[in-house]
């Protein structure tokens, strides 16, 4: 998700977050400090940190706590993006190597340790015990979704709701969590917080739904690696239960990953094919219309201002994703 | 106040009871959870007024870190193994999510600055870790050092936070005694390895020794260990 011009305004807090983030990867050791300000440098969306920013705005903004908040959460992505990059066995991440690549897997390991660490160290600043409960409530769960994801792998047989249940932990609770703990901070009342909760969390899986449709009709410049390369890894997807359907699609996804590392670039050519002829892509997109009226329905009762037309404009640019 | 037998199964059992999820139970190895910390994080937190939940709560937490910590370390670099599969992958997020873990249940009670002690720990822990990796310009005695010192700072750091000073530098040798007991340290050879083993058996023991009369229960404890260590196979009091 690029940042659009709408949130030009944001700037000057999103730079005081970056340089925030910076400090707190400031580490001792020179390779720890250095891998870690690559990931940093790297880029990346900073979508967390916005929620955060923007949920915030809804009340009285308390510009500290709100750092406080945007950054852990940011150096809580980084640190699984860096534990992932070992699981995923990722040589690139936003063009540059890894972690893993650049220095191994210890050095990786030790890295996103160290990150989680900081990140949990910074958001023990705040003492507002409800904080706490649901962000260590969200990093369990999201934990669960991830090891769910690898025991999932290649499982042909699971269903759509193993699908949500599971995009739900790996994407939509962070982000659902980042509009959360913005509005605590703001001390929005509970009817509020919940509001901003729920457009995070169907954002969330509506952003994911398309980024799993995207892993098939995106080009390979596009996505950054090559197309269909999360069927590849063994993610069953939603646009792949929906190809299931299709007794051919289905029989030929069955016998090209009987052997899941022999698979040829070919052979990936020919289901990527197979499966756009279907009604997959046209139906999983649907399914990410319907969250995103859900996002959309979230913000209605929630007070008009320049926040909320942003999160509406987010909303709309989600889902005019396309390839 | 000797943690007997059983107090040690007792807490073994809280801590097994955290380790279970279903998915990793299939796939990773039991985490091993190590008794001799479990005995050093009882005793700290025997010496604080706490309420017995609380303290329950807090010791499974350390030890969440510390399963956490040693799930991590056991992953390999790509050359020291054949395949990296399923359980290397699901042991990195076994650890993350013991670590969640242990951030959740410090929420739940409610003890943040715990949680900072502990977050605190582990990143001073990966400092070193790192140190001792890149350790080109070392001297073993230096390493050996490092090792001593990743290998009991979990417990410094919650020493601190229950302000037991006096005891520390003892647990510390002696967390390095059973570490040298039951691990080879690269790149020693066996007969550097007994040697080292030999010097931490002398310098242990006239630490125990060395102990305050004041503090005697935790010294007749200490020496009762450390006996038992070396000599027989239990370690604990019997009930």
């Amino acid at each position: 998700m690029k940042l659009p011009k709408t949130y030009n305004y944001l700037k000057k807090e999103l730079d005081q977050i970056e340089a925030s983030l910076m400090e707190a990867i400031q580490a001792e050791h020179p390779v720890l400090r250095e891998a870690s300000t690559q990931l940093l440098q790297a880029g990346g969306k900073r979508i967390r940190p916005v929620f955060v920013l923007l949920s915030s705005q809804f009340g009285s903004v308390n510009l500290e706590q709100v750092k406080t908040v945007a950054v852990s959460l940011e150096l809580i992505h980084m640190a699984t993006l860096v534990h992932d990059d070992v699981i995923d066995n990722a040589e690139l991440r936003r063009g540059k190597p890894t972690i893993k690549k650049q220095y191994g897997n210890k050095v990786a390991m030790y890295t996103g340790d160290y990150i989680l660490a900081r990140a949990l160290e910074n958001i023990t600043q705040l003492h507002n015990p409800m904080i706490h409960k649901a962000l260590s409530d969200t990093l369990v769960e999201v934990s669960i979704g991830e090891i769910e994801q690898i025991k999932d792998k290649f499982n042909w047989d699971q269903n759509i709701r193993t699908y949500f249940r599971r995009i739900k932990r790996k994407t939509a609770l962070l982000i659902a969590i980042s509009c959360k703990l913005g509005a605590m901070t703001a001390g929005l009342p509970k009817k509020e917080i919940d509001k901003l909760y729920q457009y995070g969390y169907y954002i969330g899986m509506s952003y994911q739904i398309i980024d799993d449709i995207l892993d098939f009709t995106a080009s390979s410049s596009q996505l950054g690696k090559p197309a269909g390369n999360d069927l590849l890894q063994g993610n069953v997807t939603l646009p792949v239960l929906f190809a299931m359907e299709d007794h051919n699609f289905q029989q030929q996804l069955r016998q090209t990953f009987e052997y899941p590392e022999a698979v040829t670039k070919d052979e990936m050519k020919s289901l990527i094919d197979l499966l756009i002829n279907t009604d997959a892509i046209e139906r999983s997109y649907q399914i990410s219309e319907r969250y995103l009226e859900k996002a959309f329905n979230a913000l209605r009762d929630l007070p008009h201002n320049k926040a909320k037309l942003t999160l509406e404009q987010i909303a709309k640019y989600i889902g005019k994703r396309r390839a | 106040m000797y943690t007997t037998e059983r107090e040690i199964r007792q807490l073994k059992d809280l801590i097994d009871d955290k380790l279970r999820q279903t998915v990793l139970i299939e796939y990773i190895e039991r985490p091993v959870i190590d008794e001799y910390k479990l005995f050093f994080l009882d005793y700290l937190f025997k010496t604080t007024s706490l309420a017995q939940r609380t303290k329950e709560k807090l010791l499974v937490s350390v030890m969440l870190v510390q399963i956490a910590l040693d799930i991590h370390e056991d992953i390999p670099n790509d050359e020291d193994i054949e395949v990296f599969g399923v359980n290397q992958q699901l042991s990195i997020l076994a650890g993350d999510y013991y670590s969640g873990l242990y951030y959740y249940l410090l929420a739940e009670i409610e003890e943040h600055d715990f949680i900072t002690v502990l977050a605190s720990a582990i990143k001073h822990i990966n400092e070193l870790k790192m140190k001792l990796y890149f350790h080109k310009n070392h001297t073993l005695l230096d390493n050996v050092e490092i090792i001593k010192q990743i290998h009991s700072l979990l417990i410094h750091y919650v020493a601190d936070f229950v302000k037991v000073t006096t005891e520390v530098p003892v647990i510390e040798e002696f967390l390095f005694l059973t570490l040298l007991l039951n691990r080879p340290i690269n790149p020693l050879n066996q007969e550097e390895m007994q040697h080292l083993l030999d010097i931490q058996i002398q310098k242990t023991k006239g630490m125990i020794d060395g102990l305050p009369e004041e503090n005697n229960v935790f010294k007749n404890a200490l020496s009762h260990l450390f006996e038992t260590t070396l000599y027989q196979n239990t370690a604990w009091e019997k009930d």
